[in-house]
């Protein structure tokens, strides 16, 4: 055979006759696969599980180690900043009443103005 | 029984028509998957599939439409996930691996090449190579021109026929063809020119 036409080449093959040792089983399994359970959707992969509680740990990671004030201050430190805060409220610089010798002056002046 | 009354039965709910069926029509489907698939071991796996699938699709079935070409068409879809399946596969993995590779990795020969009624052992050996070289081209086509070339050439079903498995008009198939055609000449070069065998 010389120079072949492609056509005339496809005509002179053919797919390998599939074997009886192929076959085997065949129908059995096809019986198998209508009378199994439909398969069951396989689940979604679910990424908020995973993802969410890292991120959360990864913000608060980032937040603690770029405070001003690393590594933090113990508890008992912020409690008592904390009472020092209400403190200096409860009882601030300057006095609440005024001394006693200015009200005295008030009150003599007011005798003055009376009399 | 015949095929008619089979299907009836297998519309209705049985399972053993529907086996028979299955026992008919098996080792054309099979034979379909190969030419599409290359490799016996996914084909029967499709085949099978489709075959669960067209059970399933039964129902929807019109007896206007042959059993076969809707059933083909079912093997031929199948095959086209598995290829789909297979390319997304390589394209991950950026290397190619042939269509042709059996589940060990090896070349398993698809086709085989019809020696003439008095051949000689050198037309058998060229014969072989020839049939070699043809399957790595077709292996090359587009996964639409491999099947129309495998179903007109290889399963010799006339023109319209493919189209009715494939579901479009004979027309499309004829461009294909002629579209694979020009693409086989191109990479089966040497063997078309080289005077082999």
């Amino acid at each position: 055979m010389t120079s072949p036409s492609l056509e005339a080449l496809l005509r002179r093959v053919r797919i390998r006759p599939v074997s009886d040792d192929a076959l085997v089983g065949y129908t059995a399994e096809v019986r198998r696969r209508l009378t199994a359970a439909p398969t069951p959707a396989r689940p979604r992969l679910q990424w908020w599980p995973v993802v969410v509680p890292l991120g959360a740990a990864a913000l608060l990671l980032t937040a603690i180690v770029t405070r001003p004030t690393f590594p933090p201050t113990s508890l008992s430190e912020v409690a008592l900043a904390h009472e020092a805060a209400l403190l200096s409220v409860l009882a601030p610089e300057e006095p609440l009443l005024p001394d006693d010798d200015a009200l005295l002056d008030d009150l003599a002046w007011l005798e003055e103005l009376s009399s | 029984m015949d095929e008619a009354q089979l299907v009836t039965q297998a519309q209705a709910g049985s399972q053993e028509a529907f086996c028979e069926l299955v026992e008919r029509y098996q080792a054309k489907a099979m034979s379909i998957a190969v030419g599409l698939l290359g490799n016996v071991e996914e084909a029967k796996d499709a085949s099978q599939e489709a075959f669960v699938k067209a059970y399933r699709a039964l129902p929807q079935f019109r007896a206007q439409a042959q059993f076969t070409t809707w059933l083909y068409r079912i093997v031929v879809n199948e095959c086209q996930t598995v290829l789909r399946a297979r390319s997304r596969v390589r394209r991950w993995l950026f290397f190619p691996t042939r269509d042709t590779e059996d589940a060990a990795g090896e070349t398993v020969p698809v086709l085989e090449f019809v020696p003439s009624a008095e051949p000689s052992s050198r037309d058998v050996a060229s014969g072989a190579e020839v049939a070699r070289q043809l399957e790595g081209a077709i292996a090359r086509l587009s996964h639409r021109q491999r099947t129309v070339v495998t179903l007109h050439y290889l399963q010799e079903m006339r023109v319209e026929e493919v189209a009715a498995v494939i579901g479009c008009a004979p027309g499309t198939v004829k461009a294909q063809l002629a579209r694979a055609l020009r693409h086989l000449r191109a990479h089966l070069n040497g063997v078309l020119e080289g005077g082999s065998p």
